[in-house]
């Protein structure tokens, strides 16, 4: 049984390590990524616009195949599930041949050997006795590290950069285990606050309070030149810290930050509107005044108005739900509901600043039946200007970093040092040197052509005189 | 004139038309690239071995005109004058952003970028030009150049004077990322216009074919297939995944049938041409990849609290630094033993690198709103 379980332990071990598997799984997330730049994903579109790109059907089809929210599917979390196995598994590998290629000293090759070699030369001719010592001082100079034997040198430089993509990947596979670290027990949210709120957070032993907010524009100008919100940390009642948060000085403290991320107008939120109200018979009522989410009392009539929401771009959807398109007051409006003495309701509606939205409105719902009791119409409206504060704790941060610091370190490594070896040989009458390199760089053969070219000029063979032939 | 930077991008547009037209001369009458050389010494040349061929001949004619040298001085001359037009914009925006808290590049707009590129683009080649001694790729640069001038000229794009930039770019990691950022796409644009001279070399009048094949594959994919699957009826979305399917495998089979065409014998004078591809594209790799990840990583954790956000911009630059992490494996490790390789799928990589990084850079402004929309 047991040879069983090795056997499998073995074939899941070839199977993590293999390259080609490497090389299936990038392309496919390289797939992944590319559909998902084509279809708007759902952290930052509404639900909303979706239907209104695509339908209701093309959406719930979507939806199905978790295309909406591709990086959190099933088939995406299965492939990086699978990617950090094989990246794991090949870099166990690698390091562990890398960690036998570092103690794997460099071993005298016969010359019959080396004449094979790509990139080799002979030089003939008598040897000076003191060749080995000018050659070995030629390459230490070269920065080569020389090792001297009877008959011959090996020389090496850089022989530590093997371990450059171990550190690559083990790199990647810290800054995966960051970003886990984050995602398991760290925290996000985003808040909308208003001047003088207190912001509680959960698990913290300390609360915020936004003093004040404001944004300053370029002079003479309509363009935005900052964002800021002035913050104070409160803790066990004192006030421990205050700074002034902006786009890109996030406010950090006990592991918690606090980033500047939003700035508006609160419409949808808090809006406060202005109705006119009047009879089916067109008796003014007057004008009353409230805020989204409460209500209106009206005495003369004994009804209550309740406003339900506000919307600052009205627009609908091909089935028929409200949205707002923008968030800035393009075409505003508000929904109300109309309850009696005894709190049913007997009539609700949108109502429209805009006049010929309004007409439009009135004229559809009088096509389809409906008789209301009274006209509604919106005739102002103000809001409260809001901060949003986008707040993390992000526990994986200074490992993410370090794994940044290792990811620079092994790219550079890897790209720009590629481990060289020079074999030379000293044989009757011949010197024999031959020199290999990391991926058989080819710009080596220039390198290896003028080390060979330096080692002639040294003078340490003497070519003989042609030898006469005689019959 | 108000914008002296204005001045300079319209004199280097004019300067780089002159210089696409003297490398043009220049591939015109001196067609063959220089073969694997015989290894020269370093600084034994002088400046006729750094120049290029200087015309021996005294007789009057076309062919005798060392074209190649008149280019490159050229060159120089629009990277200069371009370059004064980067320092100029860079103080005009400075002055419109109240030079808040950092020096900022002028890389806040889409003229901005252009021009910046103008001047980056030509800066690279010419240093690797200077390395490699291959002059032909310099129709490729000074033309792409030449364009992207035109198009920050045109009066959709040109907003000649500079507006503060928004509050989330006001940091200097805008420098050091986009700085990054654009140094290895710089690169990776001298690395595509030696591949395309690679790629001339290599099929010659077949090319217009594989391109012609090759674009009208691309042109098929947004007209025809993309649509298809948008419709999200299940039978178009199948039909879509066929008609692509079908359009991959037949670039590939025409890929494959002209590679069995050709006579394996002359890659061996374009070795010093594909040593030069894969220095850009290996220099420009680690600028791309350090820049989005680390560097974008980085800021994007200051600015929108997170590092990685799988943002459409964000993705399509790990699709396309992907694409390059596959050339430069492939190059290293195939490539490096075996010519027929180098020949084949690693240049056709190379040309899909460049592609995703177009599609990265530009392409995506297109398709869905993101983040990076100020670029």
């Amino acid at each position: 049984m047991s040879a069983f379980f090795r056997e499998v332990a073995r074939d899941l071990y070839q199977f993590f390590t293999s390259v080609t598997l490497a090389i299936v799984l990038l392309s496919l997330i390289a797939l992944i990524g590319l559909v998902s730049t084509l279809i708007p994903q759902e952290t930052f579109t509404r639900e909303v616009d979706y239907i209104a790109r695509y339908g209701v059907e093309g959406y719930t089809l979507l939806k199905q195949l978790q295309l909406t929210n591709i990086f959190r599917s099933w088939y995406f979390l299965f492939l990086m599930a699978l990617f950090t196995l094989n990246l794991a598994a090949c870099t166990y590998k690698r390091l562990t041949a890398s960690w036998r290629y570092w103690k794997l000293p460099m071993s005298p090759i016969p010359p019959e050997g080396l004449r094979r070699f790509e990139h080799a030369r002979v030089l003939s001719g008598a040897v000076a006795p003191d060749a080995a010592q000018s050659i070995a001082k030629l390459l230490r100079r070269h920065g080569y590290r020389v090792h001297e034997y009877t008959s011959g040198l090996l020389a090496e430089k850089w022989r530590w950069e093997r371990f450059g993509i171990d550190v690559f990947h083990i790199s990647l596979l810290i800054v995966i285990f960051g970003g886990l670290a984050t995602m398991l027990f760290g925290y996000r949210t985003f808040e909308i606050a208003h001047q003088g709120d207190i912001i509680q957070i959960p698990g913290a032993d300390f609360t915020v309070r936004v003093n004040r907010f404001w944004s300053e524009n370029y002079p003479n100008s309509e363009r935005v030149m900052d964002w800021r919100s002035e913050l104070t940390v409160i803790e066990n009642g004192k006030e421990v810290l205050t700074k002034t948060i902006e786009v890109n000085a996030p406010l950090r403290y006990k592991g918690y930050n606090f980033y500047q991320s939003a700035f508006g107008i609160d419409w949808q939120g808090a809006a406060r509107v202005t109705l006119a109200l009047s009879r089916a018979d067109g008796t003014e009522l007057g004008e009353f005044v409230g805020t989204v989410g409460e209500g209106v009392e009206v005495p003369s009539e004994q009804i209550f108005v309740k406003i339900g929401a506000f919307l600052p771009d009205f627009a609908l959807t091909e089935n028929f739900i409200a949205y707002s398109r923008t968030q800035r007051l393009q075409n505003p409006a508000v929904f109300v509901e109309v309850y009696d003495a005894h709190g049913l309701r007997i009539m609700r509606t949108w109502a429209f600043a805009r006049p010929e939205m309004q007409r439009f409105w009135e004229t559809a719902m009088h096509s389809v039946g409906g008789q209301t009791p009274y006209t509604i119409k919106l005739i102002g409206m103000t809001a409260p200007e809001f901060t949003g504060l986008q707040i993390t704790k992000d526990p994986g941060r200074p490992i993410v970093y370090f794994g940044f610091l290792f990811m620079i370190v092994g790219m550079l490594v890897h790209l720009y040092f590629k481990h060289r070896q020079i074999w030379v040989a000293f044989a009757e009458g011949e010197i024999i040197i031959a020199g290999a390199v990391r991926n058989n760089l080819r710009s080596f053969a220039e390198e290896f052509r003028r080390l060979v070219e330096e080692i002639r000029r040294l003078n340490v063979v003497t070519e003989s005189e042609p030898e006469l032939v005689t019959h | 004139m108000r914008y002296p930077s204005v001045l300079f991008f319209y004199l280097s547009t004019l300067s780089y038309f002159v210089t696409f037209v003297l490398y043009l001369l220049h591939v015109v009458f001196h067609p063959h690239p220089r073969p694997l050389s015989p290894p020269r010494e370093r600084g034994d040349g002088g400046e006729g071995a750094t120049l290029g061929i200087i015309a021996a001949s005294a007789s009057w004619g076309l062919s005798n005109i060392a074209w190649g040298v008149w280019a490159t001085r050229a060159l120089l001359a629009s990277v200069i004058l371009s370059g004064a037009g980067v320092i100029a914009r860079a103080i005009e925006l400075g002055n419109a952003s109240q030079w808040v808290k950092v020096l900022l590049l002028p890389l806040s707009t889409t003229y901005e970028t252009l021009t910046f590129f103008s001047w980056l683009i030509p800066l690279i080649y010419f240093v690797m030009e200077r390395k490699f001694q291959i002059k032909q790729v310099g129709v490729f640069v000074t033309g792409a150049a030449f364009v992207m001038l035109s198009v920050a000229a045109s009066p959709s794009l040109a907003p000649n004077a500079p507006t503060g930039v928004p509050p989330s770019l006001q940091s200097y990691w805008l420098t050091i990322h986009v700085l990054f950022m654009v140094l290895g796409i710089a690169f990776f644009t001298s690395g595509f216009g030696a591949t395309l001279v690679y790629l001339w070399r290599r099929y010659e009048k077949k090319l217009f074919l594989l391109f012609g094949a090759l674009l009208a594959a691309i042109a098929l994919t947004i007209f025809f297939v993309i649509p298809l699957f948008a419709t999200l009826q299940p039978a178009k979305m199948l039909a879509a995944v066929a008609l692509f399917g079908l359009l991959c495998a037949g670039f590939g089979g025409l890929l494959l049938f002209v590679h069995r065409e050709q006579r394996p014998v002359a890659w061996e004078f374009l070795e010093n041409i594909e040593e030069m591809v894969y220095r850009c594209n290996a220099l420009g790799f680690p600028f791309y990849a350090i820049g989005g990840f680390v560097f974008g990583g980085i800021w994007a954790e200051q600015a929108w609290s997170r590092y990685w956000g799988w943002d459409p911009k964000e993705t399509a630059m790990l699709v396309a630094a992907l694409v390059y992490a596959v050339y430069l494996h492939a190059r290293l490790t195939w490539g490096a033993r075996d010519a027929g390789w180098r020949g084949g799928l690693v240049a056709w990589l190379s040309v899909l690198g460049y592609l995703a990084v177009l599609y990265a850079w530009i392409g995506i402004n297109y398709f869905v709103s993101s983040l990076h929309s100020f670029v």
